[in-house]
């Protein structure tokens, strides 16, 4: 790849008569090291996701989630985002409570969440899909400060909102000018109150979030 | 590698276990399988008869369906509605009954004894059947009463069929067949413990070693009671007798009843003593109208099992007002044995002892409030639609419109003190 754009920095009009001396090209000064087709400078982005916390032993919430983000640099976006869900019981939680066991862990189910912060996206990269297509996408981490509400799983009326903050990966793939496919994986630790326990104690939502999102048109 | 460690950590959700007790009140607590413990020997005979003649009390109590007994305008006092209101609940109760008598000698002495048996061609009376307290009475009054032909009254204008106002040769010959009520006097030598212990010995398929140990029992007496038992229902003794206790395995002078406790326990069932025994009065070491002889120390073995059990005693005579000896009103031990059953319907036992402050009860998904200070009367009476805990029971007592409807679904969380009773799979 070097070597191509070498070549073609060199490449000037063969025609020409004089010649000029452009010096030589160092590693530390290339900044883009292919074509930007995706600029993010000062646009925003509205997106839509599906997804789950599925990795916690006792419960699985299915969850949307609804971000906005405004794209301050190529590099480093602020937003908020609101996620919604509900989370059941899995079969561990179940076979627990059954008559074999008569046992129920004080879990509490995801019902929502509010968060924000700012994403640092470092990497942008195109792939070349088995030869046939080319696919521009960033790479991304969240950070981000908020509240979780949740229920405990046997109570009505015992809610939990809890102060966490968060952080992840994601992937944005670009569908057009406009369009993306954000991927992302997200632990949101947060500090909850448990009051049947009487305890206060961490707890990790780690969200997998899958869904499209809108880009307003670029400056 | 990050997402993995984060997926690793989400795993690692630490959380309280608490217990869950969760019950349809069809299925739990309304089952009793109640066994009498009738001691017949000789100087019985009159008790006998006053249960006989009361036991349609027991059995209205527990079949009430009257719609009547629920409060109306004219009954004012809050107590009495409660009460009435959780009698009526009665309704409730799958109940097996069947008798037994202290005695326990080997059957090949004289007299013999039952050693746990069952008395009756039918030996267990439930409520599916049309005349539940004529089946008892019959059983009672024909296999396991001491009758002494010649100091039984006699009635020659009896017609069988007929509603007696006592006992008499010729309602025994009619309830019995003609002189078949005769020669069932037990032993001396009372031992309702070891007789309790005994029935369920032959009750289960696999009773442990210690039914054979300084018994009758052999292994041609598994499952010669086999229907009394049924699966989560609560075993209640019924203990009828004017001596204490004198069962094999204590030593004489032995006022600790703990072993047989120990040994009921084998069978690893909710089980409840109800008591109609000596009086005696502990506190100031005085036995009264002590005809049958009773002893102090097995007096207090009885006092012992309805105690710890949860159950109650009562005394089977007492001075009346001319300072003679009577029996005391059977009716009322048998209202109050009906009483204690119904409570099955409102006591859930707990199977662990919990941290009370973590207690939460749910009735069909719906959180029921603890009660308060406000809600106990001067009595210790609970008024609320709501639970208290009990301790002595270890069991969580639901009150007023707060007792679970039939079908409804009970769930009780809790924190035991102490770990939890069994090891979990995750």
């Amino acid at each position: 790849m070097f070597l191509a754009l070498t070549a073609l920095l060199f490449s000037s009009d063969a025609e020409a008569q004089d010649t000029l001396d452009l010096g030589t090209l160092k590693n530390e000064e290339i900044t883009v090291v292919q074509k930007l087709l995706y600029p993010k400078t000062g646009r925003s982005e509205i997106a839509f996701q599906l997804g789950a916390i599925a990795f916690d032993p006792y419960m699985l919430a299915p969850k949307v989630q609804l971000s906005f983000e405004s794209h301050r640099s190529e590099t480093m976006s602020f937003g908020a985002q609101l996620g919604l869900g509900y989370g059941v019981g899995k079969r561990a939680y179940r076979t627990l409570g059954g008559p074999a066991y008569g046992v129920r862990p004080e879990a509490y189910r995801y019902l929502g969440s509010v968060t924000g912060g700012a994403n640092w996206s470092p990497i942008y990269a195109k792939l070349n899909w088995q030869g046939v297509s080319v696919h521009h996408f960033d790479v991304y981490f969240p950070f981000v400060v908020g509240v979780t509400l949740e229920r405990l799983a046997w109570g009505d009326e015992y809610f939990a909102i809890a102060p966490g903050v968060g952080v992840g990966v994601g992937v944005r793939l670009f569908q057009g000018d406009n369009g993306v496919l954000k991927l992302e994986l997200r632990d949101d630790l947060i500090v909850e109150a448990r009051k049947q326990s009487g305890t206060v104690v961490p707890k990790q939502n780690v969200g997998i979030h899958l869904g499209f999102g809108r880009m307003t048109e670029g400056k | 590698m990050g997402a993995f460690a984060l997926l690793a950590l989400a795993g690692c959700n630490q959380y309280e276990m608490f217990l869950l007790a969760g019950h349809e009140q069809a299925s739990f607590s309304n089952d009793a399988d109640i066994i009498f413990v009738i001691d017949n020997s000789s100087s019985m005979t009159d008790e006998a008869e006053d249960l006989a003649l009361n036991f349609d009390v027991f059995i209205d109590t527990l079949t009430s369906t009257d719609g009547g007994a629920l409060p109306e305008g004219s009954v004012s006092n809050a107590v009495d509605a409660y009460i009435l209101y959780t009698r009526e609940r009665g309704r409730f109760l799958d109940y097996n009954l069947g008798i037994t008598t202290t005695s326990v000698e080997d059957p090949g002495t004289e007299p013999p004894g039952l050693y746990g048996e069952l008395v009756g061609d039918v030996q267990v009376v439930d409520n599916s059947f049309e005349d539940v307290s004529g089946e008892f009475s019959a059983n009672l009054l024909c296999e396991a009463t001491c009758w002494q032909a010649a100091t039984v009254p006699s009635d020659p204008n009896y017609e069988c069929g007929d509603e007696p106002d006592q006992i008499t040769l010729q309602y025994l010959d009619c309830v019995c067949g003609l002189e078949a009520w005769e020669g069932n006097c037990g032993s001396g030598d009372e031992e309702p413990l070891e007789a309790a212990f005994l029935s369920l010995c032959r009750s289960v398929e696999n009773p442990p070693d210690e039914c054979y140990d300084n018994t009758p029992f052999t292994a041609g007496d598994v499952m010669t009671n086999p229907t009394i038992l049924r699966d989560e229902a609560t075993t209640i003794f019924v203990v009828v007798t004017d001596e204490g206790d004198g069962s094999r395995r204590l030593g004489q002078g032995d006022y600790d009843a703990s072993p047989y406790l120990e040994l009921l326990d084998l069978f690893d069932r909710t089980y409840r003593f109800a008591v109609i025994g000596p009086n005696y009065d502990a506190d100031a070491g005085t036995l009264t109208c002590n005809s049958g002889g009773a002893t102090t120390w097995g007096t207090e073995r009885l006092q012992q099992v309805a105690a710890e059990t949860g159950g109650f005693y009562n005394t089977i005579a007492q001075e009346g007002a001319g300072g003679d000896c009577e029996n005391t009103d059977f009716a009322t031990h048998l209202e109050e044995l009906g009483a204690l059953l119904n409570q099955l319907l409102i006591s859930f036992p707990l199977e662990a002892v919990p941290d009370i402050d973590t207690l939460l009860v749910y009735v069909d998904g719906e959180e029921i409030r603890l009660a308060d200070e406000a809600d106990y009367t001067e009595d210790g009476e609970v008024i609320c639609d709501c639970w208290s805990y009990d301790a002595s029971q270890n069991a969580v007592m639901f009150h007023g419109a707060a007792i679970p409807d039939y079908n409804q679904l009970v769930e009780i969380y809790y924190k035991p003190l102490e770990g939890m009773p069994r090891t979990l799979p995750f």
